[in-house]
């Protein structure tokens, strides 16, 4: 998968399990999801989950962090970051 | 020379340029004045004015300003400084170098490039070494003065710098990395909030100064105003006792809005740390109106729940889920058990005690099941879902914010029980309806939820935007300054409770207080290591163990002999029979009349030196004025004595002196103090010795393992019968002996006299047969801290036992009252050959 095909992916679960498969219209590849709280705890873990599935990857504990998952942008690069090892 | 500079201060973020704007300097100016009125404000409120608080503008103030004019890499500089000056100013040259160097100390080990694993051994000996001095298992008072702080500094930070130092590095700049430990609030409030490595050095000058400094001031503000509702919260929900559900709903509630307390001391802390350029985010939410326990654990204290989430549930998560199908409620509700850990470890540090109970485990029990079934089971995309809500779905969260509450509300009290039988006791007591009382109370609650989803709606429609920080902080501002004014407005007639207890704490009743003495935080909050006994004082607490013994019977305890202590910066001596007083002979000499003084703390005279006690100083004045008739004043006060040890001094000890009077001390509350003092003999199943107490305690249907609250409830009706008792038993041996009985009232230094409270215990006095007196201005109108200890220990200081002493001697001295009874010394003096 590529860069964009990820951040499809990632936006298309957020739209579908964070805001209830409509989003606001002021949201963007950069809105905070974690650091505004608009992802709890469990949505994120979920999140990790289902990517790690997808992508074959396996992520740390460590690494739940708003530095890698802080907005759709952020969580992509984090991915990439992830297959490219 | 400008390379050295460089090397120590480096750029912080990114270098700048210093452009000295009109606009700019008038804004420092402006936040120096809003900061001035600040601490104005917190010094006429008396607001925890106990912690050395009134003492920080001296340092703050400036610090801000030179703060606001230097170049940025010397910013973090400057706030290491105001540390600096802070710890010195409190600890003086000796302690507050030994508090700079236990911050030294971690801040080296994590800065060096050595294995993790050595640090984690490193870690864990030095704080080995603070354990021991935390528990005096090494003595030296200097470094055991300081633990405290350092301790409630560095207990949770190492944690958070070892987890930091496993996955990433420290901060390049070292000047952020030393004021992630030298965070100077925690000098006066020794709770603060638990703030990440990685949120504190990001934060510094993530806004731009005008934006931060904003929040500072909306942060310190919003704090005072919560320390003001926290006062007038305990004047609302203040009850007597609780009898019914009519009282015991009340109670909850105000026994609950302790939080308030918890909440204003982080958030004050948090503005304190904002003030220097780290933008630290808000603590709290509105969690007092979260309508589910996912939601409230969401908003109750943000900083805590980030490190439970970090260590804990993280961690646990990814340990187990491929294990278990359950991972998140298991991780979620570990994180609770580890919560109750935490708390345990914190207050152990803290309180220098090591101790836990049920109530306390059970309530995070409680909690974490509540938080871990309704987190697992409500789905985030309905709390994200962007529609409105109409008035019926308002009035329907409305009811959920409430059974929230309601819950939150027996579970702080769970949390605050000593026990589960006291826990128990009190919820019993809401089986007690009374029809019309129940019907006011639903009315109320409605009226309650109607309004919450009224202006939840209201709100909603308008689509409001969320006030700035800046109009919150100017509308804070004016409900401050408008309490000043309705207090100087009814300076001279009779405010409301809720008015007066603002600026007057003192005025909160007993009742209260004693509610807001027990729980969790209050037991970290009122440790009594703070700045304004560690200034002036050492070993402060407990110290009077070192020169009493125990005792197996009703005494409980009493001074050994011919022992010295240096007690809060006084000396402290006991003579060869166990009294603070000089040394006598043993049979009373010829010609002296002899008095013996029965009392308390207050006659102990503690806090003062042995030459100062009220006690001495009339002796000495009434020797003076009459050279040729020696009195001699001997002093049987302890601390925490009540009329039972008197009586029991009176039938053992007393009459072997061979007194011509004796003078009984009592003061305001005598029967509340004596209440919760039978209660120890009821928890400690002391002999009671006497039938007449056994079958008190029978009647009363008293026994060990009921809760200490049921016990004096049950005991309370019993004190007038007992003291009465005492006082007969106490003028029967007088008889006996010829010794000329005397009962005198002393008020306390903070009392609010009513001539109902002198007369409860009075009546029996006078019905006893003692010859009964009031001191009525003991203090000659002198009021407040000028003759106390401090705000918080009432006793009488050096003036106010003077005070009393001339009050005193008026009183022994004016030949009207014939107390000293010139025909006995007369008859003694006849006797001299």
């Amino acid at each position: 998968m590529d860069q964009e095909q990820i951040k499809n992916s990632v936006r298309h679960y957020i739209t579908q399990n964070i805001f209830g498969s409509q989003l606001p219209k002021d949201f963007n590849d950069d809105t905070p999801l974690v650091s505004s709280r608009l992802m709890d705890s469990i949505s994120t873990l979920k999140m990790i989950n289902h990517f790690e599935e997808e992508l074959k990857i396996e992520c740390k504990a460590h690494e739940v962090t708003a530095d890698n998952l802080d907005s759709v942008n952020i969580f992509t690069a984090f991915l990439l970051r992830k297959l490219s090892r | 020379m400008k390379k050295i500079v460089d090397q120590i201060f480096p750029e912080v973020v990114h270098p700048v340029t210093i452009k000295i704007e009109t606009t700019r300097v008038v804004a420092v100016l402006l936040n120096t004045l809003a900061l001035c009125l600040l601490f104005f404000i917190i010094k006429q409120f008396k607001i925890e004015s106990n912690t050395g608080i009134n003492s920080l503008p001296l340092f703050l103030i400036p610090a801000y300003l030179l703060y606001a004019i230097v170049p940025l890499r010397f910013k973090p500089a400057v706030y290491l400084s105001l540390f600096i000056t802070c710890t010195y100013f409190a600890f003086g040259w000796l302690s507050g170098s030994v508090l700079i160097v236990l911050l030294l100390i971690p801040f080296f080990l994590f800065s060096i490039s050595i294995p993790w694993n050595y640090k984690l051994l490193l870690t864990t000996l030095f704080l080995g070494c603070m354990l021991l001095l935390r528990f005096d298992l090494i003595y030296m008072p200097s470094v055991n003065l300081v633990i405290p702080f350092a301790a409630s500094i560095l207990i949770f930070k190492v944690i958070l710098l070892l987890y930091e130092t496993k996955y990433n590095s420290l901060h390049t700049n070292h000047w952020l990395n030393l004021a992630y430990l030298f965070s100077f609030n925690h000098l006066f409030f020794l709770l603060g909030p638990v703030v990440d490595y990685k949120i504190f050095v990001r934060s510094f000058q993530a806004a731009n100064p005008r934006e931060n400094t904003n929040r500072a001031l909306w942060f310190l503000y919003s704090g005072v105003f919560l320390f003001v509702l926290h006062r007038i919260s305990l004047a609302v929900f203040a009850t007597d006792s609780v009898t019914n559900l009519n009282t015991l709903i009340p109670f909850l509630v105000g026994n609950y809005l302790v939080v308030l307390k918890i909440v204003a001391t982080l958030t004050f802390s948090v503005g304190c740390v904002t003030l220097f350029g780290f933008q630290l985010p808000n603590p709290f939410g509105l969690f007092l109106f979260a309508d589910s326990f996912k939601s409230y654990w969401r908003k109750v204290n943000v900083y805590w729940r980030e490190f439970m989430m970090k260590l804990v549930y993280y961690p646990v998560y990814f340990e187990i889920r491929k294990k278990s199908s359950y991972a998140f409620f298991i991780a979620l509700f570990s994180t609770f058990l580890f919560s109750w850990f935490f708390h345990w470890y914190q207050k152990t540090w803290i309180t220098g005690l090591v101790s836990s109970s049920v109530t306390d485990f059970l309530f995070w029990l409680s909690l974490g099941l509540l938080v871990a079934i309704t987190s697992t089971a409500q789905d985030v995309s309905i709390d994200n879902q962007q529609t409105e809500k109409t008035f019926a779905q308002n009035i329907r969260k409305g009811f959920r914010v409430l059974v929230v509450f309601s819950v939150m509300s027996v579970l702080w009290l769970l949390w605050k029980s000593e026990s589960l039988a006291e826990f128990f006791f009190i919820l019993s007591k809401g089986a007690n309806v009374d029809l019309a009382e129940g019907l006011k109370i639903a009315c109320a609650i409605l009226t309650g939820v109607f309004t919450f989803a009224s202006v939840s709606f209201f709100l909603q429609k308008q689509k409001t935007e969320s006030i700035k920080q800046e109009q919150g902080t100017y509308v804070i501002i004016l409900l401050l300054t408008t309490i000043l004014l309705l207090q100087y407005f009814y300076r001279n007639t009779e405010s409301p409770k809720w008015l007066s207890v603002i600026t007057n704490p003192e005025k909160v009743g007993t009742q209260e207080q004693e509610k807001n003495e027990a729980g969790y935080y209050e037991s970290i909050m009122n440790t009594g290591a703070n700045w304004e006994i560690s200034l002036k004082r050492s070993r402060r607490f407990n110290s009077l163990d070192e020169i009493t013994v125990r005792t197996n019977d009703l005494l409980l305890q009493k001074f050994a002999p011919n022992k010295l202590l240096v007690y809060n910066e006084h000396v402290i001596t006991t003579n060869s029979f166990g009294l603070r007083d000089k040394e006598y002979a043993f049979a009373k000499p010829d010609s002296t009349f002899r008095i013996c003084l029965l009392g308390t703390s207050y006659e102990l005279g503690m806090g003062v030196g042995d030459t100062e006690v009220f006690e001495s100083i009339t002796e000495q004045k009434l020797n003076a004025a009459n050279p040729n008739e020696k009195v001699e004043m001997l002093n049987f006060s302890m601390g925490g004595y009540c009329v039972v040890q008197q009586f029991e001094l009176m039938q053992k000890i007393v009459p072997s002196f061979k007194p011509d009077e004796i003078i009984l001390f009592t003061h305001t509350d005598e029967l509340r103090r004596f209440n919760n003092f039978f209660c120890r003999y009821i928890k400690n199943a002391t002999d009671l010795k006497y039938d007449f107490l056994k079958e008190i305690k029978h009647q009363a249907g008293v026994n060990q393992h009921q809760s200490r609250l049921e016990i004096k409830e049950r005991l309370l009706p019993f004190m007038p019968a007992i003291t009465a008792f005492c006082y007969k038993g106490i003028i029967d041996q007088c008889k006996k002996q010829n010794i000329k009985p005397v009962w005198v009232f002393l008020p306390t230094t903070s009392d609010l006299l009513t001539p109902q409270k002198i007369d409860e215990v009075r009546t029996l006095a006078v019905a006893a047969g003692f010859e009964t007196y009031v001191l009525n201005n003991a203090y000659a109108n002198t009021k407040g801290r000028i003759i106390t200890m401090s705000e918080t220990d009432t006793h009488p200081n050096k003036l106010g036992h003077f005070l009393i002493a001339q009050s005193f001697y008026n009183l022994l001295a004016d030949s009207s009252n014939h107390l000293l009874d010139t025909t006995k010394w007369t008859k003694n003096k006849s006797k001299t050959p």
